[in-house]
């Protein structure tokens, strides 16, 4: 027992020295255009997905990016696997640059970096039986060795996340939603990825067939080691597997910090006005809670605001917000990253 | 009334909220169902198909006062929506609908569609998922709302669309007047869902049946918008049934909670009552799959399995395939809905009594996704030999990089297990 303390502290608080996170992001902005009506479609303007996001993740590591539709955290997860191409910004996986990078030089660090899709309903090809999409990803890498050792690996994957190899011949919509999410996921585990981005992995499935997705993932990083980031709207999933968690809104991130600070000591308010929104299956504490109802909706990210992006809905706005954006820096009294200039840590669940 | 029908009497305690006042509300035309608003008996849906009929909801019966909020919780494809549908009369005439629904009294089981559509929008209401596919896209939101008010009130356009406006400002709609001249796709998701409710409410219904209304929004939002469906509660009087799969949402908003599966009700009470105690294993295992901050560094307790398909239902309890405490019994006769040790609290199970006396209920769910099981109450692990693809999946390498970094991880629960 005491090796494991000393070893704790040994390794905090991220990662060993000298040894550079899996995956390092700076300043990560991407921007669509807009096009007008006309023939020529010209652009008219640009929406601005996100706009500079930043953060580290070690090897094994749970990431939770957690923010309301639009706020961009679905294409910070694509940008970071180069499936949108970030505008500006930097991504880099074990030390290397890959923004910039041509698509042939992508492909053999792809085989590192998988993702699984939110929809099990579109992400798997139709006309294919499980078989094929789970061994494709050996086909394309060119790897996997023979036929039958593929064939043997693809087995075992499909045992790996709880379906029988005997239905490997079956197409797609002969499975469940929650055994097509399985699918997906051996899909994505099959060349030993090192990230595995998961876009909303469970949003589509019924709440025990969710659970029991959620319990999969969790045991297979267990077992296999390798790092997420876990992209969803559910902040009781979110806070369930990541061990830390961004909050994202309008294409930044709010805040940033240890799943237990971000949950029990967050100081944003638009972190605090989530968290408040969650219901809590609880009828005695749903039903004492202080809950902050904010007005209005999100922006729209083709025009944000100036300054501060949450100040048109934030009960603390004053003037110096909307002229000065504030920086995700440790505020005063604070346990996490926080972009306020008025940040105040007040517990709400 | 049979044994299976709640008693009326115990309810009057469970909505001890209510102004008594409240009670003239309801007149004299249903008084002879002892103030019940909506009381479904024994009500069962079918569908006939090629393959076989579809028995979507099976025995199905409830009561419901006037300003009392039920929840029916269930996953996808319980009878949930088509139960409510089958109030509304707004299933298909395939629809094989049998037992009673009666409304203030009156039958609706059986009645033509005319004289369904004076009791729909003005009696009951509904307000539907998804927003933007109930809307016409091609008129003003305005003009919708007018439409529905003189649908059931003969009155000028003028007037109509002065009671628009009206809706529009008691739902939360900033600058009602200016909003009703536009479009649908002018407004955004969470403002599309509160002009559903306005024209739920626009002509004054005694029920109103607002199917997953949240499902489609975002948190933030779908606080507000649970927050207004409160407040007309208690602006308008009317009852509410809230359909929804978020225990979340029921836990904070229903002062009844009915728990469906396979089409039929496995556990129906008090909100607190069922959250605090629940007797029938499904609802447990629901309860289990949530996630909760109690529940951090460990794993979920899911359902194994699935759902059973509703045209070819297991014989005797449909949730037996997947029970962890399922005996012999379970899979000969369906057990009725019955009374258990907590004061109105129904069950259909024939092992109510045996769960009441397990301490964490939902740990008789725990099981190993990957396959080795953990606690041998569940039956159903599909197979627990199964081996694992340790040596080609490489994992010397992947242990290695764990250990290197999951110092700065909180416990796992791998970790507790071998600690």
């Amino acid at each position: 027992m005491t090796t494991s303390v000393q070893t704790t502290t040994a390794g905090q608080p991220s990662g060993q020295p000298g040894t550079p996170p899996l995956l390092e992001v700076r300043d990560l902005v991407k921007e669509f255009p807009v096009r007008g009506g006309g023939i020529i479609r010209r652009t008219v303007g640009k929406v601005h997905a996100v706009s500079g996001v930043s953060f580290d993740l070690n090897a094994g590591e749970t990431l939770g990016l957690v923010g309301e539709s639009g706020c961009g955290k679905s294409t910070t997860g694509r940008a970071l696997l180069q499936l949108h191409r970030p505008t500006s910004g930097s991504v880099k996986f074990e030390g290397r640059e890959l923004t910039g990078m041509t698509t042939s030089a992508l492909r053999p660090i792809r085989r590192d970096m998988q993702i699984v899709f939110q929809d099990p309903y579109a992400s798997l090809n139709p006309r294919w039986p499980v078989n094929d999409i789970v061994t494709e990803p050996f086909k394309i890498h060119r790897t996997g060795g023979s036929n039958a050792e593929v064939q043997h690996r693809v087995n075992e994957l499909l045992e790996l996340v709880g379906l029988n190899p005997e239905h490997r011949n079956r197409y797609a919509h002969e499975f469940s939603g929650g055994q097509r999410q399985r699918i997906g996921i051996a899909r994505a585990l099959a060349l030993n990825p090192k990230l595995v981005v998961l876009d909303e992995p469970v949003s589509a499935l019924d709440v025990s067939v969710q659970a029991g997705v959620v319990n999969l993932l969790e045991e297979l990083q267990d077992r296999l080691g390798m790092a997420y980031v876990f992209v969803a709207h559910d902040l009781s999933v979110v806070r369930h597997i990541s061990d830390r968690v961004a909050v994202m809104y309008l294409g930044k991130i709010v805040e940033t910090g240890a799943r237990e600070d971000i949950y029990a000591a967050p100081a944003h308010p638009y972190t605090q006005a989530l968290l408040s929104a969650v219901p809590v299956p609880d009828p005695v504490i749903e039903r004492q809670r202080q809950r902050i109802v904010l007005t209005g909706d999100v922006p729209s990210p083709v025009d944000p605001p100036s300054g501060c992006r949450f100040r048109t809905r934030c009960w603390k706005a004053q003037d110096i917000c909307a002229v000065e954006e504030p920086k995700l820096e440790l505020r005063a009294g604070g346990r996490t990253l926080s972009a306020c200039h008025f940040a105040d840590v007040q517990s709400v669940i | 009334m049979n044994a299976r029908h709640r008693p009326n009497d115990s309810a009057d305690t469970i909505v001890g909220t209510i102004d008594p006042d409240s009670g003239a509300l309801g007149g004299s035309a249903y008084a002879t169902e002892g103030g019940d608003l909506l009381v479904v008996d024994d009500l069962s849906v079918g569908f006939g198909t090629e393959d076989g009929i579809v028995r979507a909801v099976r025995n199905v019966s409830f009561a419901l006062k006037p300003r009392q909020v039920l929840g029916i919780v269930g996953e996808s494809g319980s009878g949930k929506s088509v139960s409510s549908m089958a109030i509304l009369g707004l299933l298909p005439k395939t629809a094989r609908v049998t037992g009673s629904i009666r409304f203030r009294g009156e039958e609706l089981v059986g009645r033509s569609y005319n004289e369904m559509r004076k009791v729909r929008g003005n009696g009951i209401a509904m307000i539907f998922q998804d927003p933007m596919t109930s809307l016409n896209p091609v008129f003003t939101v305005g003009w919708q709302l007018a439409e529905a008010y003189r649908a059931h009130h003969s009155v000028s356009k003028k007037a109509a669309w002065a009671k628009a406006i009206e809706s529009l400002e008691l739902v939360g709609i900033p600058q009602p007047d200016r909003r009703a001249a536009q479009y649908p796709h002018e407004f955004s998701g969470g403002m599309r869902q509160r002009v559903m409710i306005a024209m739920a409410i626009i002509n004054d219904p005694e029920l109103i049946i607002a199917d997953e209304p949240t499902t489609a929004l975002d948190v933030t939002v779908q606080a507000q918008i649970l927050e207004t469906l409160l407040r007309i509660r208690d602006e308008t009087n009317a009852a509410v049934i809230m359909i929804t799969h978020d225990l979340g949402v029921v836990a904070g908003m229903v002062d009844r909670v009915q728990v469906m599966y396979g089409g039929t009700v496995v556990e129906t009470g008090d909100v607190h009552e069922v959250f605090a105690a629940p007797r029938m294993p499904y609802t447990v295992g629901l309860l289990g799959s949530m996630p909760n901050p109690a529940l951090i560094g460990k794993r979920l307790t899911p359902i194994q399995g699935a759902p059973p398909s509703l045209m070819n239902l297991p014989s005797g309890c449909p949730f037996a395939p997947r029970c962890p405490l399922v005996v012999d019994v379970c899979h000969e006769s369906e057990p009725p809905l019955t009374d258990t040790d907590r004061r109105d609290h129904l069950v259909r199970c024939h092992r109510w009594s045996d769960l009441a006396m397990i301490d964490q209920p939902t740990l008789l769910f725990a099981h190993d996704e990957i396959g080795v099981v953990e606690n041998p109450a569940a039956l159903t692990v599909a197979n627990p030999d199964l081996p694992v693809a340790e040596d080609l999946l490489d994992v010397e390498r992947r242990i290695a990089a764990a250990e290197s970094t999951s110092d700065t991880r909180p416990a796992t629960s791998t970790e507790e297990r071998t600690s």
